[in-house]
């Protein structure tokens, strides 16, 4: 409340800045409305709704303040009168210093009444300055708490076991940067504090400490070297253990002639736990290199290996990828990426085992910029674990259009289609799961005729086979310019979820929402 | 820019070109014009569009020394000119509508690219020829440079992402809360990465799960060899399954594991419960090593892994 309270009065200070103001469309818009909300059903199934409240809002949108000096004050104050409060706001100038703060917070229902649920607030606030030309100091703080209940996931059983949350955790950081020779070298020092008001065995503390640099080579500018180094230090106070992680890394880029160009990347990090004195080594090593032809096309290739040993099992990775596109026609380009992963074990044994992943995507894309975007997507993933004899495919198709006619408006409409294929085949009872999902979404909204402007917006969600789920959500608004700056708007919203294979998992939510908008200037 | 588009054709005066450049100083190239039009001539047209630029770094008349610039409408429009003379369209470039390599070279004349610098792995959009523009809105007007609440950067190209959100469980990128970079880190990718694990990222807002603990669920700890991590079980976009797990919790866990006593024991009373019923700190524990629930003996009615048949169990 306090941090809502600081804020508001930051947006009121801004107000009695006015007599300051030298721009000509410094100001913002308030906006004042209601949430009229009815719910059906079991509340827990429909996380659309879960974040939205009913009762009278009060917003500040997009306040902006400049002064002659170059200040710019800023401030989005989203819903303050409400839960699902979002709100923004700092002063800043450019090139010289900067302060802004946050806040929002959200909430999640698991039980089919509603009262069950758990809320998630964050706050913080960031500040630089530049005291002097090439280098700038930096800081921030962010709080971000947790607290409710909720439900474990005991699908299909019906029950309904809460288990409490309510923890803190702050984060604190300060650092600098300077800018020399077109590179820069940055020093970070944050701290963080978790603490559990409810179960105290798991309080803990991280500090850490990271510094990074980034040079091009003297004379030999086309070549830029980068590296860095970080350290970071995890406490756990009940049992006075320690999770200690230094990494190093480096690397090298080098823009070659006709359109070459080659990438190097090392890194190495160490991770040492002090339970079992476990200790993992991880080094990872990047080579790449791309070739483009400006306006019309560029390939790139890359391996990488990967090692994990934590001196009894060691695994190794290497892994291949290749991405390009081309563009035939200005209107059209087409683009791809490849990856593929094997993982194998090479002493111990680990829980997953040896493993194999690719990845795919494909896309094309027609753009025109005076009527509108149509782009088809093919994606896809398999993943293979040949030691536990399991199968993931997943496989997504995407196709979106977008029509946009300045004179009367635009109209967006993307279809996706996913097909999830898990195959559990060592199991004692060999156990498969699949799904496939529709999803279609589509926006309408038009351009203002006789102060008047419409838009119509909705999703329809289809899950099938193992998974028999269906959901729609529709949204009708308008909005009416009563004075060119006083905007009256209403909305419309429905929503509806359906599990047909669990009998209490069904929601139909109606929520309207009207609101007044005036502008403003100082 | 305009002598080097001239010479494109030409491939070995195009080569004589980026040997130099290579060679020398790299300093950006900039138009030779002697005496370009004045910010105030090309706001006699264009009134008002300053002020789009004001709350941000390209604020008309800003001073900048790294590299020495004072920010003008020439500074990123090319052709001006020739514009005066004929304002048409076509005689003046706009960064936004020029292909990703000619948007790249006139903002690399002030900036060091992303692309440039700490992106060593594989980034897709550092090969496909992004136009900065596609991320970076110059005349912000009421938006800030970057900052996008709505996913409105990114899920165009990202429709997979974007119909995800759509599914029964997700992330609230749409209600606003977070945004695509809340969790993708774009640019600086190598750096802010602690043990290379993804949970260094998740537990930004998810401490509780991230641990470490003193037992430690193996799929979770992306630095251990398993190399796994929150996406081992979850699906961050959406999924049609509670908690955005990839699998309903019985599936999921039976991809990795087998457990015969569970089936038979009991007469098979357990083998149709959830895992999760029992082994409830399944990111992880302080007490047990198989995750179960410290009050679970009341919870069952009898305590059977204390001083029952369990009791070698922690």
């Amino acid at each position: 409340m306090r941090r809502l309270c600081a804020l508001s009065s930051l947006s009121i200070a801004l107000f009695l800045l006015a007599g300051t103001a030298v721009a000509a469309d410094n100001g913002g818009r308030v906006r004042v409305g209601y949430v009229v909300l009815d719910e059906e059903g079991n509340l827990a199934v429909n996380q659309e709704t879960f974040n939205t409240y009913e009762g009278p809002s009060l917003s500040l949108d997009k306040f902006r303040y400049l002064t002659g000096g170059g200040l710019n004050l800023f401030a989005d104050l989203q819903n303050i009168t409400l839960n699902n409060r979002h709100l923004r706001a700092g002063i800043s100038k450019p090139g010289r210093f900067g302060v802004s703060l946050y806040h929002n917070q959200y909430r999640r229902t698991y039980s089919f009444d509603g009262g069950t649920f758990t809320r998630r607030s964050v706050a913080g606030g960031q500040f630089e300055c530049m005291p002097l030309k090439y280098f700038h100091f930096f800081g921030g703080f962010d709080l971000a708490r947790k607290h409710g209940g909720w439900v474990l996931p005991y699908e299909f059983r019906g029950d309904t076991t809460v288990v409490g949350t309510d923890y803190t955790q702050s984060s604190i950081s300060i650092g600098a940067q300077t800018f020399l020779a077109g590179g820069t070298l940055r020093l970070e020092y944050r701290t963080f504090n978790f603490s559990d008001e409810l179960y105290t065995d798991g309080d803990r503390d991280a500090r850490q400490f990271s510094v990074t640099a980034f040079l091009p080579i003297p004379r030999y500018h086309r070549v830029t070297i980068s590296g860095g180094y970080h350290y970071r230090r995890n406490r756990h106070d009940w049992t006075e253990t320690e999770l200690v992680t230094r990494t190093g890394w480096g690397g090298v880029r080098a823009m070659l002639p006709l359109g070459w160009s080659l990438d190097g990347r090392f890194l190495f990090a160490r991770n040492k736990h002090s339970v079992g004195y476990a200790e993992t080594d991880n080094v990872v090593t990047t080579l790449a290199a791309a070739r483009s032809w400006p306006r019309w096309g560029g390939v790139r290739v890359g391996y990488e290996n990967r090692i994990a040993d934590d001196l009894i099992d060691r695994t190794v990775a290497n892994i291949l990828m290749a991405a390009g596109w081309v563009k035939p026609d200005p209107r059209i380009s087409l683009r791809g990426r490849w990856s593929t992963r094997l993982k194998e074990v090479k002493t111990g044994a680990t829980l997953l085992g040896d493993e194999d992943v690719t990845r795919y995507q494909f896309g094309v894309r027609f753009q025109d910029t005076l009527h509108g975007d149509l782009s088809l997507q093919y994606q896809g993933r398999v993943r293979t674990n040949d030691d536990l004899d399991t199968r993931v495919e997943y496989t997504a198709v995407t196709a979106a259009v977008t029509v946009d006619r300045l004179r009367y408006g635009t109209a967006m409409v993307t279809y996706s289609y996913y097909l999830g294929t898990f195959e559990n085949r060592a199991a004692v009872a060999p156990d498969n799961y699949e799904f496939s999902d529709h999803v279609i979404t589509g926006s309408l909204r038009t351009m203002s005729w006789r102060h008047i402007r419409g838009n119509l917006g909705g999703t329809y969600y289809r899950s099938r086979r193992d998974r028999d789920v269906e959901k729609f959500g529709l949204s009708i608004g308008a909005e009416y310019d009563l004075r060119p700056d006083l905007t009256l708007d209403a909305t419309y919203r429905a929503v509806n979820y359906d599990d047909f294979l669990v009998n209490d998992r069904y929601y139909t939510g109606n929520i309207v929402t009207v609101n007044i908008t005036k502008g403003f200037r100082l | 820019m305009r002598l080097l588009r001239a010479i494109a054709g030409n491939a070995a005066g195009a080569a004589i070109v980026l040997v130099v450049m290579f060679l020398s100083d790299s300093s950006p190239a900039r138009s030779q014009t002697t005496d370009p039009p004045t910010d105030s001539t090309c706001l006699d047209c264009h009134d008002g569009l300053n002020r789009s630029l004001e709350p941000g770094p390209h604020r008309l008349g800003s001073e900048y020394s790294q590299p020495k610039i004072v920010v003008a409408c020439v500074s990123c429009h090319a052709g001006a000119e020739m514009h005066v003379d004929n304002p048409d369209r076509e005689t003046i470039t706009t960064p936004a509508e020029l292909a990703g390599h000619e948007a790249f070279v006139t903002c690399t004349q002030c900036h060091l690219a992303h692309i440039g610098l700490d992106n060593y792995g594989f980034d897709v959009h550092a090969v496909q020829e992004m136009n900065c523009t596609k991320c970076h809105r110059i005349h912000v007007d009421d938006k800030p440079l970057l900052l996008d609440d709505r996913a409105e950067y990114c899920l165009p190209c990202h429709q997979e992402a974007a119909t995800g959100f759509a599914r029964a469980s997700q992330h609230p990128v749409f209600q606003g809360n977070i945004t695509c970079l809340s969790c993708h880190r774009v640019i600086k990718r190598a750096d802010n990465r602690p043990g290379y694990d993804l949970a260094a990222i998740c537990r930004g807002c998810h401490p509780a799960e991230a641990g470490p603990f003193p037992y430690e669920h193996e799929a979770v700890n992306g630095y251990s060899v398993a190399e796994g991590g929150c996406t081992e079980c979850h699906n961050p976009h959406g999924s049609e399954n509670d908690h955005l797990l990839a699998q309903p919790t019985v599936h999921l866990c039976r991809r990795c594991h087998a457990p015969v006593g569970h089936i038979t024991a009991h007469g098979g009373i357990w083998a149709d419960y959830n895992c999760l019923v029992c082994h409830t700190d399944i990111h992880g524990s302080f007490v047990s090593n198989r995750f179960l629930d410290p009050a679970m003996a009341a919870r069952v009615g009898g305590d059977c892994f204390r001083t029952g048949c369990h009791a070698l169990i922690r």
